[in-house]
């Protein structure tokens, strides 16, 4: 309460009963004020007892708040993982009771009988296992990531069919950011495991209606469009770029610039990024305003033309859309629309890419293919990936004849394959893998009497021979080469002594079932070899003319190398008769095709018992109707693997008595449970991160309650206090009015 | 000096202490009257006559003046005082309604109402297919939307309350203007020559005060009995005449809010009144009540901007078969950021494209590029226009039409064909009311989407046309904290904080002034009652002053008779 500060001669009644009354009025406004406090605990009764305090307050109330729903969040997070974690565990024992089952049925003891009604229980687990991944919490599926409401796996056309998205779902956290909770059933169950990534970046064209939100920018940090200096001669004016939205008003709007600040320069759209035209007379410059602003740099138009030259700015990157041109990819060039073929399973087709005119377009003919594999725009936005979420389904994607699918980067046995992964990554296994080669030395002596050694170590191709022998130590006069047919080594010595040239097995020499075709004793300075084997050779190339050459792939990784390893063998050098190599022009595998003339088969056989060739799928003879060419088989069928393929690859094979089936099966059922206890592995680890931010989130927030009630709370002992007080107070206030008010004078007069 | 001469002497003094006594007791009855100057008889010795050589006698007393005890510069300052204390009273009062409305430290104050709202996108982006959830969000939009309502037209009343206040002050100001001015002529004709009229002085002195509680006045004495009366600078009392006070009615630009503006009655000019109750509801109106309303409008359209910008960026559980914008366009013709004068169109939209996603029966998906063309370069887009470029790109499936009533209607003409939006760079979508959740441009008139209401399966949870995705139910979920560009770049919950923290600041120096004001007026107030208050004792005193001396007087009259009695027994 305020004092009044008296500076008075006289006290009048009417004074002292007005400051009377005010005192009582403060004393009960106190007295209210602090019973308020009490009774309602709270310290403010309104924001502007303490602005600043309520201010804080509110901050805190706000903060509080966000936690809360934080926590929501992350309880229903961790209680959708602690579904899935049920389901997981559920899912290994069901795998270790099929690893059992394939294990028991390995071997002698079973009968196709018993193993038949094993495939009955499988069947069950099978069923069980689509139960499994069709959970939900809440209605929301637990593998299907955004799938939402609908089952993530079902059961379609023989095999099981993912329906999740591959991306995951996420709860928000109390700063905005993003905890993914979803599991993948990609992950778990493997549904889209043979997934064909795009391995070309797809290079659209920038074009007019290209919008600048879907530019990668020039220097990647995309676009904010803002101003830009244009400076024309010596005059600059600023080029206000804000309202632009696509690559075309960028030209409109620095066109129209140009016009106001008198030049005949013009911008334009170029293939990757923006052109401009210089002046006929004046320089023409672009930059950006300051070196805050990036709008220049970011849409590459910086940069000096002089008269009558011209600026190409720097590529701006569009990044594919769904509505992007396929006549804009690949820098404009478009892409071959002869089309692909795609195989999965039983199911095939054929997508013409004429009529087609956007991405969409043809990611819309895929998924409408009737083959269950579906194409999506990758998530760099520069090139397109394929799925088979059919599992059981082996997938293939190749040519139609032309070059679509390579030049859209999704063919499936391309150069760039890995020939480890053939064949169900069972790969391929070259003679070198299985027998050495030549080993130990040879000598070699010459028409002079002296001798020189060559050692055989590491040599495994007649060229590699030949380098061997003209480079070896002590030599200087003896040429070694492929003799005409390419099937053969000869010598020639030129230290022209009297003897015969002449070749030998020296110490330490090991065929290991090589013929070098060179024992023998020459006519004077020449030795003619005969047919050069070697053990590491994996495949014989017959041509049509009689000859043949050997291909070993030594040290090949890629189908590149083994193409380049049959196209630059020994022996396949002459144009003549040169067998091409290359990647089927129609489907995939590879194709071989014969330069020679002849009555001769023209075929491809394994050598030194290599499985090579059948893994290749080459080992064949041309058919009459193409003698000239031999078409291989596409070993590089993708097959998603995961649980419902290993079961049901167990069923049949147990249905079929297929004993190395069942070994199989049970190998991949291994993997599986690997896989689910990754999958158990991830989800506790998320658990468990779930619970240390509950925790963070239970300790913020008993902070956050502390520093508000601090704001906002009664002090209670300080307020009893207080409240005692100005009772007292109040109390004296009355004693004094009651004294004072009946004093008079009046009363003391007679 | 006679006998007679003695009676007379005695008579005077009689009459003077008689007078002393009324002059008391008048005194000792206003004591308790407001206002009241007490007053003092002033005696003085009548005109002594001549005796003898050089010698004087006295002659008695008599009345030289009856004393209204005032000191005029002390009330003017007592009339400011109280000015100022009725205004800083008044503005709290006003302040401290609008600290209720707003019902800052409650728990289900309007930061806690957005917060609900925007936390149970959170809620459903956890489980975007839950339609539950989708109701609750829908229910709490409207339970934002109704308070933003209620918001807006409690802080209204408050308005219109001042506004009434006014009317009502101005009408008691205007009467008591009227009395000082009759007053002022009536003091004139009855001190006419001379005298002093104290109890009429002493009415206009309590007029005078009454005014300076409504509005800040000047009051200057002219010497003849008259005071003439300023409002600033401004005469409004000028000796018997006054200009009077009236009202006048203006509207805004929009032409649906009233102000009531204080005039001269005499002919209408603004009359700046900067103290005083008036002068508080004025400024409590114009400067807290007024911006109160804007600024709940700046939350609602921050709202609705940010909301539906993201929201039509997205899609639902389904798609759209049909869908009328909520927008009504004004003129179909118009560029559609031609403004809203013209276009009627009040989020404006900018240069930029928006994508159409045509879903067949095969649940294919077909996208198309809408360019909304507000470059300046080439022919712009208008409702028209953009319906003629969705229905070309709708290719005969999906249409577009501008109805009769102005809005963009766009249909698909397949039961099994539906369409949904994204990629709005232009806010076309937003502004025309297609794919939004909030309707309406301010808080008047904010709604939910009545679209939305009906089809809580149209909640944009998702992007990328991926149905159980909740990107975009996260994205709502952050728009409370997203900066808005009219909020100057701050978020529509900063935005509120602020806001509260300066009207509770406000509110606070608004009370602290009524504390320092009121201490102002009462030391001033005391120092009046020190000169002019009645004091009892005092008045006891002089009582007994007057008593004794008329006691007196009556014993010395009564001797002069025993003398004249004497003198006459000679006689016999």
């Amino acid at each position: 309460m305020n004092i009044v500060p008296l500076q008075v001669a006289r006290v009048s009644n009417q004074l002292r009963s007005s400051l009377l009354l005010g005192t009582l009025q403060g004393n009960q406004y106190d007295l209210l004020t602090v019973q308020n406090q009490i009774s309602t605990q709270k310290q403010l009764n309104r924001a502007s007892d303490d602005p600043a305090a309520a201010l804080g307050i509110d901050r805190l109330k706000r903060a509080i708040e966000a936690n809360n729903q934080f926590n929501k969040n992350l309880n229903f997070a961790s209680s959708f993982l602690n579904t899935a974690d049920t389901s997981l565990s559920t899912l290994s024992d069901m795998i270790l009771q099929a690893k059992s089952i394939a294990s028991s049925q390995v071997g002698s003891s079973s009968t196709a009988d018993e193993r038949k009604a094993q495939a009955q229980v499988v069947d069950s687990l099978l069923q069980r296992t689509l139960d499994l991944s069709n959970y939900k919490y809440q209605g929301a599926s637990v593998f299907g990531g955004q799938n939402g409401t609908e089952a993530a796996f079902v059961a379609v056309g023989g095999g099981y069919k993912y329906n999740g998205s591959q991306k995951g779902q996420g709860i928000l956290t109390n700063t905005g950011g993003e905890i993914e909770y979803t599991l993948n059933g990609n992950n778990v169950f493997g549904g889209l495991s043979s997934q064909v990534v795009g391995y070309k970046n797809l290079s659209p064209a920038l074009t007019a209606s290209t919008r600048l939100a879907d530019l990668q920018g020039a220097t990647l940090a995309g676009i904010s469009a803002g101003n830009i200096n244009l400076t024309v001669g010596t005059g600059t004016s600023t080029v206000d770029l804000s309202t632009a939205a696509t690559a075309g008003d960028v030209v409109n709007l620095v066109n129209a610039a140009l016009l106001t600040a008198g030049s005949d320069a013009s911008l334009a759209i170029g293939t990757n990024g923006f052109v401009l035209t210089g002046d006929s007379l004046q320089t023409v410059t672009l930059a950006d305003v300051s070196a805050a602003t990036k709008t220049a740099a970011q849409l590459g138009l910086t940069g000096t033309a002089a008269p009558t030259t011209t600026l190409t700015g720097t590529a701006v990157g569009p990044r594919i859309t769904a509505i992007t041109t396929l006549a804009s990819l690949n820098g404009g060039a478009g892409i071959d629309p002869t089309g692909i073929k795609i195989i999965n399973g039983a199911n095939s087709a054929t997508i013409s890419l004429t009529g087609l005119t956007s991405v969409e377009d043809l990611i819309n003919a895929i998924n409408g293919s009737g083959t269950n594999v579906y194409a999506e725009i990758n998530a760099t936005a520069d090139g397109l990936n394929l799925f088979n979420p059919l599992s059981g389904a082996p997938l293939k994607i190749g040519e139609n004849g032309g070059n679509t699918a390579e030049q859209l980067g999704i063919r499936s046995f391309n150069a760039n394959t890995n020939i480890a992964d053939f064949n169900y990554n069972a790969g391929i296994t070259p003679s070198s893998s299985q027998v050495p080669g030549p080993k130990g030395t040879i000598r070699v002596t010459k028409t002079d009497g002296t001798t020189f050694a060559v050692t055989l170590d590491g040599i495994t191709t007649p060229s590699s021979l030949i380098a061997a022998i003209n480079g070896a130590s002590g030599n200087g006069t003896v040429t070694a080469t492929l003799n005409a047919t390419g099937n053969g080594i000869s010598l020639s010595d030129t230290s022209a002594g009297p003897g015969n040239l002449s070749v030998a097995a020296a110490s330490g020499y090991v065929s290991n079932g090589s013929n070098l075709g060179l024992f023998t004793t020459g006519s004077g300075p020449s030795l003619t070899g005969s047919n050069i084997t070697f053990s590491t050779d994996d495949f014989r190339v017959s041509r049509r003319d009689g000859s043949s050459f050997t291909v070993n792939l030594t040290g090949a990784t890629t189908v590149q190398d083994v193409l380049n390893k049959i196209n630059n063998a020994d022996g396949n050098n002459n144009p003549l008769n040169k067998v091409t190599a290359s990647l089927a022009s129609v489907g995939n595998g590879l194709e071989f095709n014969d330069a020679s003339i002849g009555a001769s088969a023209f075929q491809i056989s394994g050598t030194n018992s290599s499985l090579v060739a059948s893994q290749l799928g080459i080992q064949q003879y041309a058919s009459s109707l193409t003698p000239g060419q031999i078409l291989g088989q596409d070993v590089n069928p993708l097959q998603p693997k995961g649980i419902f393929s290993s079961l049901a690859m167990l069923r049949d094979a147990l249905l079929s008595n297929d004993q190395a089936g069942i070994s199989r099966a049970a190998q991949l059922l291994e993997l599986d449970g690997k896989q689910i206890i990754n999958a158990r592995g991830q989800v506790g680890a998320r658990v468990k991160d779930l619970e240390s931010r509950k925790d963070d989130v239970a300790n913020d927030q008993l902070q956050l309650e502390n520093a508000r009630s601090l704001l906002e709370d009664t002090d209670m002992t300080a307020a009893i206090s207080r409240f005692q007080l100005l009772q007292t107070a109040y109390e004296a206030s009355l004693k004094v009015a009651q004294a004072s008010t009946n004093l008079s004078l009046m009363d003391f007069l007679s | 000096m006679t006998l007679i001469g003695a009676l007379q002497l005695g008579q005077s003094s009689l009459a003077a202490q008689q007078v002393g006594l009324t002059v008391t007791g008048n005194n000792i009855t206003n004591a308790g009257t407001e206002g009241y100057s007490r007053q003092v008889v002033r005696l003085t010795p009548s005109t002594p006559v001549a005796f003898g050589q050089g010698q004087s006698l006295g002659t008695g007393v008599t009345i030289d003046s009856i004393e209204r005890q005032v000191n005029a510069a002390l009330d003017e300052s007592l009339r400011d005082a109280t000015s100022d204390q009725n205004g800083a009273g008044t503005l709290d009062n006003v302040l401290g309604r609008l600290e209720t409305t707003f019902g800052i430290l409650n728990d289900n104050d309007l930061s806690a109402r957005m917060s609900d709202f925007f936390n149970s996108f959170s809620t459903l982006a956890n489980n975007p297919s839950d339609t539950a959830q989708r109701s609750v969000v829908i229910q709490n939009g409207v339970s934002l939307t109704g308070y933003l309502q209620s918001l807006r037209t409690q802080i209204g009343a408050i308005r219109e309350d001042a506004q009434a206040q006014i009317q009502a002050q101005a009408t008691s100001a205007n009467a008591l203007v009227h009395t000082i001015a009759n007053l002022n002529q009536q003091i004139t004709v009855s001190e006419a020559g001379a005298g002093s009229a104290s109890n009429l002085r002493d009415q206009r002195d309590i007029a005078l005060g009454k005014l300076s509680q409504l509005m800040d006045i000047r009051s200057i004495d002219m010497g003849n009995g008259q005071v003439n009366v300023l409002v600033g600078s401004v005469p409004i009392v000028q000796g018997s005449t006054t200009r009077g006070i009236s009202t006048s009615q203006s509207y805004d630009a929009a032409g649906n809010m009233v102000t009531i503006n204080l005039t001269f009655a005499d002919n209408g000019d603004t009359l700046t009144v900067s103290s005083g109750k008036l002068g508080a509801l004025v400024n409590g109106r114009d400067n807290y009540v007024t911006p109160a309303v804007a600024a709940v409008d700046s939350i609602a359209s921050g709202l609705i901007s940010t909301v539906n910008g993201i929201h039509s960026q997205g899609q639902g559980l389904s798609g759209f078969s049909n869908v009328t914008g909520a927008t009504q366009v004004l003129s179909p013709t118009a560029t559609l950021n031609a403004g809203e004068a013209s276009t009627g169109i009040a989020f404006t939209p900018v240069n930029g494209t928006f994508n159409l996603h045509i879903k067949d029966q095969n649940g294919q998906i077909t996208t198309k590029q809408i360019t909304v063309n507000l470059s300046g370069t080439g022919p712009q887009s208008t409702l028209n226009s953009l319906a003629a470029d969705i229905s070309a790109a709708g290719g005969g499936i999906v249409n577009a039409i501008v109805d009769s009533g102005g809005h963009l209607q766009i249909s698909s003409n397949n039961n099994h064909v539906s369409f949904t939006f994204s990629d709005d760079t232009s806010g076309a979508l937003a502004s025309l009311g297609i794919n939004t959740f909030f309707t309406g441009k301010n808080a008047s008139d904010i709604q939910i989407n009545t679209v939305l209401k009906n089809t809580p399966n149209l909640l944009a949870t998702a992007r990328d046309n991926i149905t159980g995705s909740n990107r975009n139910a996260q994205a709502l979920a952050l728009a409370g904290s997203a900066t808005v560009a009219h909020l100057n770049g701050r978020s529509i919950k900063d935005f509120y904080s602020s806001y509260i923290g300066e009207l509770a600041s406000h509110a606070k120096n608004a009370s602290d002034d009524v504390t320092a004001h009121g201490l102002l007026r009462d030391t001033l107030y005391a120092q009046r009652e020190a000169i002019s208050g009645v004091s009892l004792d005092e008045e006891a005193i002089n009582l007994t002053k007057y008593q004794q001396a008329f006691q007196g007087t009556a014993r010395y009259i009564n001797v002069i008779t025993q003398m004249m009695e004497t003198v006459l027994g000679l006689v016999r």
